[in-house]
């Protein structure tokens, strides 16, 4: 039976392309083999003995190589118990991972809720105090509007007041300066009389008069 | 440390596997290769097995490789 007949590669096919970076190295052949003999006890082989598992142990059967091969089968054994192990364990793992997910996701969620209402909490606080301060803001532009008015009102009616008292003194002024002058003709007239016509009469000299 | 190494009793798995695959070379004489191909040629091993072992080998080149 030649390998390359039935369509099995030459080249190891698990033999990662930097062989020499991986820890196994280039013993892909090593594990392949691992894996039949490991295959073997799953499959049947069991049954045929180390005899026909193990072909080399025919030629020889020293009691120092039956040792050996004791040794190797133990060595086996210990292998295919490890790969059970991490088997195991993988999948407790994906069920814990399975269940802490799901956890995480109610979690999350519980979180994102609380974290809902905190900022709606803190956007009602932060509202109220924006319009309490607005408010008094407002509050102060108002009175001062209206102090301001009430100055400017007590400014005018000042104004008003001296406007009226100035009206006051100037006709006070002109009764007085009338008054003052009629006493002096008065006393004028008293001291140096002058003759008062008791009626007017048209002028002698115009032409009207004389007749020319 | 890894979930996975502790619910393994705080060991590496793959270290115990490398260190038990590296008695295990030790322990074998012979030309592993040769070996599988006589077993595959005599017919120990059918074909289909074989291509088991190898899709098993490259599973664990692949868990090694992620390690």
């Amino acid at each position: 039976m030649a390998l390359e007949d039935n369509g099995i590669p030459m080249n190891m096919p698990v033999m990662p392309a930097g062989g020499s970076g991986n820890m196994f190295g280039d013993n892909g052949w090593w594990i392949i083999l691992l894996f039949i003999l490991l295959g073997g006890w799953g499959n049947g082989f069991g049954g045929n003995g180390m005899n026909q598992m193990y072909p080399w142990m025919n030629n020889s059967q020293q009691m120092n190589e039956g040792f050996r091969d004791q040794f190797l089968n133990s060595q086996i054994v210990g292998l295919q118990g490890g790969l059970v192990d991490i088997q195991n364990a993988i999948t407790q793992q994906g069920f814990a991972m399975q269940s802490q997910l799901s956890n995480c996701c109610c979690e999350n969620r519980l979180a994102t809720v609380q974290t809902q209402n905190v900022v709606q909490q803190e956007g009602a606080l932060t509202r109220q105090a924006i319009q309490a301060q607005t408010q008094a803001i407002l509050d102060k532009m108002c009175q001062q509007e209206i102090d301001n008015l009430k100055a400017q009102n007590l400014e005018l009616q000042n104004r008003v007041n001296m406007q009226n008292l100035a009206a006051s003194q100037v006709a006070q002024t002109a009764q007085l300066i009338a008054d003052n002058t009629a006493q002096t003709q008065y006393i004028v007239n008293r001291v140096a009389p002058y003759p008062i016509p008791a009626y007017t009469v048209a002028n002698p000299v115009t032409p009207a008069a004389t007749g020319t | 440390m890894n979930p996975l190494f502790q619910m393994l009793s705080g060991q590496n798995p793959v270290n115990a596997i490398v260190q038990r695959f590296q008695q295990f070379k030790q322990s074998f004489h012979g030309d592993p290769k040769q070996q599988v191909e006589q077993m595959l040629a005599s017919g120990r091993i059918t074909q289909a097995q074989y291509n088991n072992a190898v899709q098993q080998a490259q599973q664990l080149m692949n868990l090694i490789n992620r390690k």
